[in-house]
């Protein structure tokens, strides 16, 4: 499912009864590493966010708005009821949790397991953008056709007088 | 003579004034980008130095060379870099000129009012500022008047720009391939550009046009003195309201005086006004040049539409230059069926970005988390084309840059504030214009199609707030960029625009500025321009 514009979810102390750790909201970077795994999940071969490693990459400070808010026993929980309270903390800290996704995209999106898969993919070269830059193929050469053959039809105003 | 900006305006009208043997000092408030090892587009952050210190918003930017911008009471944010080159170090470089119906719209539509010049007065500006700085495309557009044959052929429309191309002549809409100021041959002793696609954050081969790399190398040469990081904090004046210089804050915060026999302020359309409403004095109460109250007032944006569509057909739109691959102005014209007065263009355009930002979101929307999230990263990752419906604003004193009471920049001197509500036509107009778009995607064999109303993000151009006209009442300046109410000061930019037209205003504001130079010319050597 997705979580954007998901309202329905389980809200802080969802899943109390989960574990040992259920009456803490837990370790922050243990925490972060599961929030990181259903925001941008395992595909293919290549495992979630958190499994590669990322939530060093992330600040704290851009995260603590959204791990705050997270039901205790949090990682604890199922895939599917952590996707909930991950929308519920979405619906009640939008800014926080818009915060935390931009970075958790930025992480992921730079990784170079990740460009290489969208390399393999798309064929999006997995290299910045200069200096190389890209071929890029020329028109077909009867593309202009139809617009070349109209006549003239601008609005002229050399006789319009103010 | 004191030029105070260095961007679009500045360097073209500097660089203008030392070829024709005047002294000139140039005041601007951010520096250099040494493209050789600062271009981002160089390095794999590039995307993260998009969203953050590149961003082209300085409000969340933040550098030190720019001021903040009060911008609570505007419906469009503000974007602009400020630095040698001006906003054109983070453009898209689309260089469209205005059509000759734009410098008559009273007359032929009976709105606003029509500009003290036409089109073909500024035309022979068009073209020198057109061989000065190389353009990319293709003469002979039915369209538009002819023009001089373009200096480079133009730019591919590539994949998704032929698919729209070809919806377009199949409805019958007229297109063309676009002016566009980027080299796609070497030229003027720059570089060709090789594709890499996001232009806005400069350009390592310097292929793009801006300034930096154009009119200032050449003005510096001809002896035209640029200071960089000095932020001028008011236009002085003598006993008779005449200029006499301006005060600033050089790079080491310390506060200085530049005396100049006259002045030319090309601060952009906020900027400018910024200025100008700072430099009160006995002759001047309510701000330079301001007896008619117009000084900041009428400020008009480019307020866009944006529809895009998603194919299912890779498109490869990382490929060229992002701003445009083909233009579209079949609807720039007044037709009152259509149920709102002037028009629109659509520029064709490559937005998708990167992975990132085709992730966080751009012009489109971000994309969704969770198990969907892959799925739709590989329906829209280079499979987009982009629409734009850059409509004509209708200039309203409503709509203005103000001091803000509060906020300040880093040498403590009061913010802008913009208050800016998008006009009943322009609201129509942009409805219309995006379901015209969404019908050339459905034609075009679209399979998703998203539609937005109104980019906030699209606060590029600031137009119109120190306009030009021949009634001191009702203008601010004359025909030539002079203000009425102060015999040697000058303005280029924008802000002299009368009306906005339904385009990018880059060559038109570099064109103007060509022209009032040889009007300062004329005037330095004695020779006053004609009324």
């Amino acid at each position: 499912m997705s979580g954007k514009g998901a309202g329905a979810g389980a809200g802080p102390g969802a899943g109390t009864d989960a574990g040992p750790d259920a009456s803490a909201p837990g370790d922050p970077a243990t925490l972060l590493v599961a929030v990181l795994d259903r925001l941008l999940p395992p595909h293919g071969d290549l495992p979630g966010a958190g499994g590669l490693g990322l939530a060093a990459q992330i600040l704290p400070e851009r995260a603590e708005g959204v791990l705050a808010q997270l039901p205790a026993g949090f990682t604890a929980l199922a895939a599917a009821e952590q996707t909930a309270a991950l929308a519920a903390v979405e619906q009640a800290a939008l800014a926080a949790f818009a915060l935390l996704l931009k970075f958790a995209y930025i992480a992921y999106y730079r990784d170079p397991r990740v460009m290489a898969r969208i390399e393999q993919a798309t064929g999006y070269a997995a290299r910045p953008p200069q200096p190389l830059g890209y071929e890029l193929e020329p028109a077909d050469p009867t593309l202009l056709d139809v617009v070349k053959a109209r006549a003239p039809h601008y609005r002229d105003t050399r006789e319009v007088t103010r | 003579m004191l030029v105070i900006g260095a961007g679009a305006a500045g360097g073209a009208l500097t660089w203008r004034l030392a070829q024709g043997g005047l002294r000139v000092v140039c005041l601007e408030q951010g520096g250099w980008i040494d493209w050789a090892h600062d271009a981002p587009t160089s390095g794999y952050d590039w995307e993260v130095i998009r969203e953050t210190s590149r961003h082209p918003n300085p409000n969340v930017r933040c550098h030190a060379w720019d001021y903040p911008v009060a911008d609570a009471d505007t419906e469009i944010k503000p974007m602009m870099w400020n630095g040698v080159g001006g906003s054109l170090v983070h453009w898209g470089a689309h260089f469209p000129r205005l059509r000759p119906s734009d410098f008559r719209v009273r007359t032929l539509d009976g709105v606003a009012d029509d500009w003290p010049l036409d089109y073909y007065e500024l035309e022979p500006y068009y073209d020198l500022n057109d061989r000065m700085v190389g353009v990319s495309g293709l003469a002979g557009d039915p369209g538009n008047p002819p023009r001089s044959p373009r200096q480079t052929p133009p730019v591919s429309p590539g994949r998704g720009g032929s698919i729209m191309a070809r919806a377009f002549d199949r409805l019958g809409w007229h297109w063309w391939l676009p002016d566009i100021a980027i080299n796609t041959e070497p030229y003027g002793g720059r570089g060709a550009c090789n594709n890499c696609g996001p232009c806005d954050l400069g350009c390592p081969q310097k292929a793009r046009v801006s300034t930096d790399v154009t009119y200032w190398p050449l003005a510096i040469g001809l002896g035209a003195e640029l200071r960089s990081e000095c932020r001028v904090a008011e236009v002085t004046v003598d006993e008779h309201g005449l200029a006499t210089g301006a005060t600033y804050f050089d790079r080491d915060g310390r506060l200085l005086h530049q005396r100049a026999a006259a002045v030319v302020v090309c601060a952009n359309g906020v900027g400018t006004p910024r200025l100008l409403l700072l430099s009160q004095s006995k002759h001047h109460p309510n701000g330079l040049a301001n007896s008619s109250g117009l000084v900041g007032k009428r400020l008009m944006h480019h307020p866009t539409g944006f529809v895009t569509g998603v194919f299912d057909e890779m498109l490869e739109d990382w490929k060229g230059n992002f701003s445009q691959a083909i233009v579209c102005q079949h609807f720039y014209e007044t037709d009152l069926a259509r149920g709102f007065v002037r028009g629109f263009q659509m520029q064709c355009i490559r937005a998708g970005g990167g992975p990132v930002g085709t992730a966080v979101g751009q012009y489109l929307a971000g994309l969704p988390w969770g198990e969907e999230h892959h799925h739709r990263f590989a329906e829209q990752f280079g499979r987009t084309v982009s629409l734009t419906v850059t409509s004509e604003d209708l200039p309203e004193e409503t709509n203005a840059v103000t001091l803000d009471a509060e906020l300040k920049d880093g040498n403590g001197i009061p913010a802008p504030r913009l208050h800016y509500r998008v006009g009943d036509n322009t609201k129509r107009m942009i409805a219309w214009g995006v379901d015209r778009a969404v019908e050339a995607f459905q034609e075009a064999g679209a399979k998703r199609i998203v539609t937005q109303q109104l980019v906030e993000s699209a606060g590029f151009h600031f137009l119109g707030t120190a306009r030009m006209g021949d009634d001191p009442a009702d203008s601010v300046l004359d025909r030539w960029g002079r203000a009425h109410d102060c015999a040697n000061l000058w303005v280029g930019g924008g802000s002299p625009f009368v009306t906005g037209a339904g385009l990018n205003p880059t060559s038109t504001i570099m064109a103007l500025a060509l022209r009032t130079a040889d009007a300062i010319l004329a005037t330095a050597k004695g020779r006053e321009v004609a009324g």
